[in-house]
């Protein structure tokens, strides 16, 4: 399929700063009469992950193949479905608990194509933007390991049909 | 010579954003990688290609890829954003 999404109905972006829901589900929907279907997905930082009493964390990237990285991952989505507007969030450096991190919102003229396609650029956000978390609990700090899930979860979307 | 840039957990055990790799190219990130080995003999693991991932001008690399002296060169564990 040819790329049918136009660039400026892509946002891409990597930020210090907050985000907010409510303006990325209008810029998704754009008040687009064939808009069928908006889905959206936020990242939040929680209290216990490798180990408990999590208070924060830091997030470090590399510049530049993030982009590049987040990029190639919305060109293999709009291959695969016929996806209208997409909007990629990643905030970067340090987070509190209940901060939101990450945000991936698809619109279509279809829920199928919009939940797919969502699910999909977050799974492969997850396994391949440079984008590194460490952790800051009440006993210190630790880089956060990989997890086997996420390969697994990739890994679902190029098994065959 | 050819820079090499680390990140997260690399980049914070040597304290080092970049080091200069004084190698031959065209060469391999095999070689990339035993080099860096040799280097930083204390810190090896963190070279491993069970530990590291290559990037070789933005775009993810196996051992096998070939880098010439003008190309960006980066080391770093694997990813953990989302």
């Amino acid at each position: 399929m040819s790329n049918k999404t136009p660039t400026e109905n892509i946002k891409i972006s990597i930020q210090k700063s907050d985000f907010s829901i409510e303006k990325e589900n209008n810029f998704l929907s754009n008040q687009a009469p064939e808009t069928g279907a908006v889905v959206t997905f936020t990242g939040r930082v929680r209290e216990f992950s490798e180990q408990p009493d999590v208070t924060g964390l830091f997030l470090e990237h590399y510049p530049g193949m993030t982009e590049k990285s987040l990029k190639r991952i919305i060109e293999q989505a709009q291959q695969r479905w016929d996806i209208q507007r997409i909007s990629v969030i990643h905030r970067i450096g340090s987070l509190a608990v209940e901060d939101q991190i990450v945000f991936v919102g698809v619109s279509s003229a279809h829920r199928e194509a919009a939940f797919e396609a969502a699910r999909y650029i977050m799974d492969y956000l997850k396994t391949e933007a440079p984008f590194w978390k460490k952790e800051i609990t009440r006993s210190g700090e630790h880089w956060v390991e990989a997890r086997e899930k996420d390969q697994t979860a990739r890994a679902r979307w190029s098994a065959p049909d | 010579m050819i820079r090499i840039y680390f990140f997260a957990k690399i980049k914070e055990e040597l304290s080092l954003d970049f080091f200069d790799l004084d190698i031959k190219t065209p060469c391999s990130v095999s070689e990339i990688r035993n080099s860096l080995i040799s280097e930083f003999n204390s810190h090896k693991y963190l070279f491993s290609i069970d530990y590291s991932i290559c990037a070789v001008n933005q775009e993810l690399s196996d051992d096998k890829k070939c880098v010439e002296s003008n190309d960006e060169v980066a080391f770093f564990p694997p990813v953990t954003g989302g």
